[in-house]
């Protein structure tokens, strides 16, 4: 999370004013799920080629108000990844540029917290677009589900837990008996991610 | 591709647009255990799917159901608006969120989809109507308003004087007319205003109908149910009802036809048939037969009462097929063919028939008329009767076959015989005709073969256990431990053969009963009727008989209405898995009624002895 200081600063270096909207108070009890598939794993190299994201809005999970973008990569598909996520270059041909799909993504999320598994690196593949266009990163307050997990895993045992916590996705699905949509398309996963943010907020506040 | 999962009835019955809509209109929602998903305060603006996770349905203090996976949540609320059950989180649960709008979008669109969905609705409403102890409030229509006969809507102006309203509605035959105000009200001035200012207050006949008519009024939505129309009518004592559709309204609903809409429908269907001159008029009423059946299953009127009238109106098609193809082979006769006697076997003589079914029918012909000179006419019966949609007896039990169209002592031999020497297809043709009524033609004829059966066979106890001993042949699909027990056999991938195992150990047992005590009777629940008050059945069993046998049929002609393809094999199968919750129940505990009724006679026959 960035300190206020941070948050002046990038606010100074924002470039472009229409986006001055990042630094807005985001809407109570709102925030927006978001995930990737990419080229591959690399932060630095790798492209997105779906972006989606979706609200909540309390208990409610906004799926009629999805963002579920195709982007055109600047570079060629992982082998590997395509086994992962089934999107082939063909797929992905007609997509949007980069640069277009996070301008989108940036008008919906607004001034929201971000949620996601993983996130960082979600977060750091959108940041190398926002960075030289905008000259900001995204300054959105960021919940990690695997830290929320862990966070209720570790309840009441003040750091005296040593053992480690299973942080896989399924894992956590599973431990939270949450129903499992086909892995590995980007929008069922910010669903996915919805709602373990919604179980563990409901755990860890009772 | 979506998280929605549309393989669970209703929703498999969208198209991929559809399912393109819904997926795009729809939410998730999580609810932490004891949450409540709606409650009667609040209006009922969504359909709530469940994902995973438990909702009890609450009416105060009253569980009237627990929706699981697949249920759908909060579906009163979308028929009345108002009044909804609480529906609380049982355990943590996640659920989709449907707007109204795209439900009712969706049953409009979806004819199969929105089928479905009344359905379930129906059995909601009858479960709440129960948990309330309002018995008669389960016969409740689930047809929408705009099916009804509307009245077009007459509109005047508030100027208009009282005799010019009263000569506008002796010319349109109204009842009632819309009086437009001019502050954009609409009010209702009905005959008994007219009379209330004309002779109760003596106001002049040139007073503007504008001072007269009720202005109050109360409007129904076109696409709102029958049911709510009738609420509105009785909570506000009136007996008509605007009609709006978009702000607009289309027409007038009048109770009295809101009360024959059923009935009414039937009536034309009758009328017709009585009408027709030709075989294209009759075979074109018989046509109409089939929109009707359909329409009655859906209507929540009770089935006994649907089974009795598809059943008359059968047998009056019958009656006058036979009365216009005999007129000419009969002409000896001056009041139709009275020399012989047109009867029905089976469900339709027992006057249980929820379609078409196959043709059970016989002809007695008088002693002295030789049955020979009927030959032609029976063909041509069984040929127009085919040509009508009624498939042919696969056991030849038609009068195209001379051992079923033959004279008196012909069918008093076979009689005989059939009791005498006992055997199965004797046992099936004395069943048959045990549950014969007359059609056309000289009732007495028949009245004494049976009652001659019925004499010879009182008190014969050897016999009437062997006659009833089919009951036991086929197992009613009910375990130990009150399951339900799933076929795996046959092609259909698994099914309950609730005709076999439930309908018929019911229908064949109170025949053998009706046997035994001599009750001429042929249909089912009159059967149970008289039983009951001649002390052959307690009172109590007697009900839930009549009860079972009901959900039986019910669930029968569901799944018939649901698989279209008659005949197939499996046909009488029930799908356990396309059953929602109160069938599942419904089936269950008539299934138990079936097994109680089966060691009861088992025992009474002393069948176990063989």
């Amino acid at each position: 999370m960035k300190t206020r200081l941070g948050r002046a600063l990038a606010r100074r270096r924002l470039r472009d004013s229409a986006y001055a909207f990042l630094f807005d108070p985001p809407p109570d009890d709102e925030v927006v799920c978001v995930d990737c598939e990419t080229t591959g794993l690399n932060r630095r190299t790798d492209d997105i080629i779906t972006l989606a994201a979706v609200k909540v809005r309390g208990n409610r999970i906004l799926t009629s108000e999805k963002l579920d973008l195709v982007v055109k990569p600047g570079r060629p598909i992982d082998r590997a990844a395509v086994r992962v996520h089934h999107l082939r270059e063909t797929d992905v041909a007609r997509g949007l540029p980069p640069q277009e799909a996070v301008a989108r993504f940036l008008r919906f999320a607004g001034a929201r917290p971000l949620v996601g598994y993983y996130l960082e690196f979600d977060v750091a593949l959108i940041e190398r677009q926002t960075r030289p266009w905008l000259g900001i990163g995204l300054p959105n307050q960021r919940i990690e589900v695997s830290e929320l997990f862990y966070d209720w895993r570790t309840r009441g045992r003040d750091g005296l837990y040593t053992g480690n916590v299973d942080l896989r996705f399924a894992t956590i699905l599973g431990t939270l008996d949450l129903p499992r949509l086909p892995a590995h398309n980007a929008f069922h996963d910010t669903v996915m991610a919805g709602m373990i943010y919604l179980k563990l907020k409901a755990l860890l506040a009772s | 591709m979506g998280p929605f999962d549309f393989s669970v009835p209703p929703f498999d019955r969208l198209t991929e647009t559809e399912r393109d809509l819904l997926q795009n209109a729809a939410d998730i929602a999580y609810f932490k255990a004891g949450e409540r998903l709606t409650d009667p305060e609040r209006p009922g603006d969504v359909l709530y799917v469940v994902m995973k996770g438990l909702v009890a349905e609450r009416d105060g203090t009253d569980l009237l159901a627990v929706q699981g996976a697949g249920d759908c949540v909060g579906a009163m609320a979308l028929v009345h608006g108002t009044r909804q059950p609480t529906c609380e989180a049982q355990e943590e649960t996640i659920v989709h969120v449907l707007p109204r709008q795209l439900v009712l979008d969706l049953c409009r669109a979806n004819p199969a989809f929105e089928r479905f969905f009344a359905a379930s609705l129906g059995d909601r409403l009858a479960a709440h109507a129960q948990a309330q102890q309002v018995r008669g409030m389960a016969g409740f229509m689930v047809a929408k308003v705009y099916e009804a006969y509307l009245h077009p809507p007459l509109r005047v102006p508030a100027a208009m004087t009282l005799r010019e309203a009263a000569l506008l509605m002796k010319e349109h035959h109204a009842t009632s007319l819309l009086v437009d105000a001019p502050d954009g009200r609409v009010g209702v001035l009905s005959g008994s205003d007219l009379r209330e200012a004309a002779f109760v207050r003596e106001w002049p006949i040139t007073t503007p109908v504008g001072e007269c008519a009720t202005f109050e009024t109360v409007f129904i939505e076109a696409d709102d149910f029958l049911f709510s129309a009738q609420v509105l009518m009785t909570r506000h004592g009136i007996r008509r009802l605007p009609v709006r559709r978009e702000g607009q309204v289309t027409g007038v609903l009048e109770m009295i036809d809101l009360l024959g809409y059923m009935s009414s429908h039937a009536h034309l269907v009758a009328q017709r048939i009585d009408r027709a001159t030709t075989l294209e008029d009759l075979a074109a009423a018989a046509r109409a037969l089939d929109p009707l059946l359909q329409g009655m299953s859906g209507s929540g009127v009770r089935l006994r009462d649907v089974a009795r009238l598809v059943s008359d109106l059968s047998r009056k098609l019958q009656s006058k097929l036979f009365h216009l193809l005999a007129a000419d082979a009969l002409c000896a006769s001056e009041n139709g063919p009275g020399g012989c006697c047109l009867v029905v076997m089976g469900s339709e003589g027992r006057g249980e028939q929820l379609a078409k079914t196959d043709q059970d029918n016989a002809l007695i012909v008088r002693e002295g008329t030789d049955p020979e000179r009927l030959r032609a006419v029976c063909q041509r019966f069984t040929e127009a009767m085919l040509g009508f949609g009624y498939p042919p007896c696969p056991g030849g039990m038609m009068v195209s076959n001379p051992a079923w169209a033959k004279s008196e002592s012909a069918f008093r031999d076979d009689l005989l015989s059939w009791t005498t020497t006992p055997s199965e297809t004797g046992f099936l043709n004395l069943a048959a005709f045990l549950d014969a009524e007359p059609v056309a033609g000289d009732a007495d004829l028949l009245a004494r073969l049976k009652n001659g059966v019925l004499e010879r066979l009182r008190g014969n106890d050897a016999f009437l256990s062997l006659f009833a001993r089919p009951i036991l042949t086929f197992d009613t699909p009910i375990g130990f431990f009150h399951q339900l027990l799933v076929s795996r056999k046959g092609g259909a991938g698994g099914g309950l053969d609730i005709k076999k195992g439930g309908i018929f150990p019911i229908v064949h047992g109170v025949r053998a009963l009706a046997l035994e005590h001599g009750v001429a009777e042929s249909n089912t629940f009159d059967r149970i009727d008289i039983l009951r008050d001649r002390g052959a059945l307690e009172p109590a069993v007697a009900a839930d008989l009549s009860e079972a046998l009901q959900a039986l049929m019910g669930l029968r002609l569901a799944q018939r209405l649901g698989r279209p393809e008659a005949g197939a094999p499996g046909e009488a199968l029930v799908r356990a898995e396309t059953l929602t919750k109160t069938q599942h129940d419904a089936l269950r505990d008539a299934l138990l009624v079936v097994k109680r009724f089966k060691a009861l006679l088992a025992h009474h026959f002393h069948l176990s002895a063989f």
